[in-house]
């Protein structure tokens, strides 16, 4: 029997679970570790935004983010410009103490659709100083090539816009990403709704998921970490097992040799 | 001195970027821009600040 244990790797860096997960918009501080923790997830993302020293900059977040022992995974989230995403990766490193940066490049508000433009300056210049980049892209071959001939080991394309929870928009897309770019590790991040899209996104063969609002905004955020842990688990066994051969005509799996009352008209 | 920090206008009397975080009060873990630019801790002491200037001091949060 083939091995669906395989670790996932991330620049060098290997990981039991190919789940990612976000920090963002959970009820309340302990639904979200509850819930962190339940997704088994390995790797937790996490922003910077400007402090406010009457609260106390933030610390009671940091503290418990601390406290899971993750490795963590800051974005550059809401930046519009590649001055602005540098500068945030560079302030990312030294707080966080890590070159892995999951780079998002906004080219547009209604959408949030990352520019792809900017995105390649951007993956460019963090590269050369030393970042480990995880770009958030569409799901447009071409620029995750383009990100690939810069130096990026993993890519992360979009299964449908951020929050929406529509699932994989476009498959054949993805799918095509995954043929022609083999070597890279490729992690659907957003557009996760249901434990369903992540089994399809494993399936097609995807190294794993990115999600935060399908697991923060369900009705009960704890039961749906865990059912997105068996998810991704099912999902790439079921890549690695390979699927049967898909027929345009029904096929009995039932004998049909000795079947009873049978006679010839 | 008034100077933006974090979008406000703050009246301040130092004018190195490491009495300035002091003045401000800015609560660890931390990192800063001056004028959009990344400034590395080991430069707070030699980064003057300007009338003018804009600061940016930001703090980790959740983030997806």
């Amino acid at each position: 029997m083939k091995s669906s244990q395989q670790k996932m790797n991330i620049y060098g860096q290997e990981f039991d679970s190919r789940l990612l997960i976000g920090s963002a918009l959970y009820p309340s501080p302990k639904v979200m570790t509850d819930s962190i923790k339940a997704s088994q997830s390995q790797i937790v993302t996490l922003s910077l935004r400007r402090q406010s020293p009457e609260q106390r900059g933030g610390q009671a977040f940091w503290q418990q983010i601390q406290d899971l022992g993750m490795t963590l995974l800051p974005n550059t989230a809401g930046c519009h410009t590649v001055k602005e995403a540098v500068n945030l990766a560079k302030m990312s490193r030294e707080i966080f103490q890590t070159d892995w940066i999951k780079l998002e490049l906004i080219g547009d508000e209604y959408n949030l659709q990352p520019d792809p433009i900017d995105l390649l300056e951007a993956t460019d210049v963090l590269i050369k100083d030393g970042f480990k980049v995880l770009p958030y892209c569409s799901d447009d071959l071409i620029i995750c090539r383009r990100l690939a001939d810069l130096g990026c080991q993993v890519i992360m394309p979009w299964g449908a816009p951020i929050g929406t929870g529509k699932g994989l928009l476009n498959p054949h897309a993805l799918q095509s990403i995954r043929q022609r770019l083999p070597e890279v590790t490729l992690i659907v991040d957003a557009g996760i709704g249901l434990p369903s899209h992540a089994v399809q996104a494993m399936e097609l063969g995807y190294d794993a998921i990115l999600l935060n609002s399908a697991i923060a905004q369900a009705q009960d955020p704890v039961l749906m970490a865990q059912a997105f842990a068996k998810a991704v688990e099912a999902g790439r066994a079921g890549f690695v097992a390979g699927r049967m051969p898909e027929k345009q005509v029904a096929e009995p799996s039932t004998p049909t040799l000795g079947m009873p009352f049978w006679h010839q008209s | 001195m008034n100077i933006m920090i974090n979008g406000e206008v703050h009246a301040l009397t130092s004018s190195t970027l490491q009495d300035i975080l002091v003045e401000f009060n800015a609560q660890p873990p931390f990192a800063v821009a001056l004028n959009g630019d990344f400034v590395s801790q080991g430069e707070y002491g030699s980064t003057q600040i300007a009338a003018g200037d804009q600061l940016d001091i930001v703090s980790p949060i959740y983030g997806g």
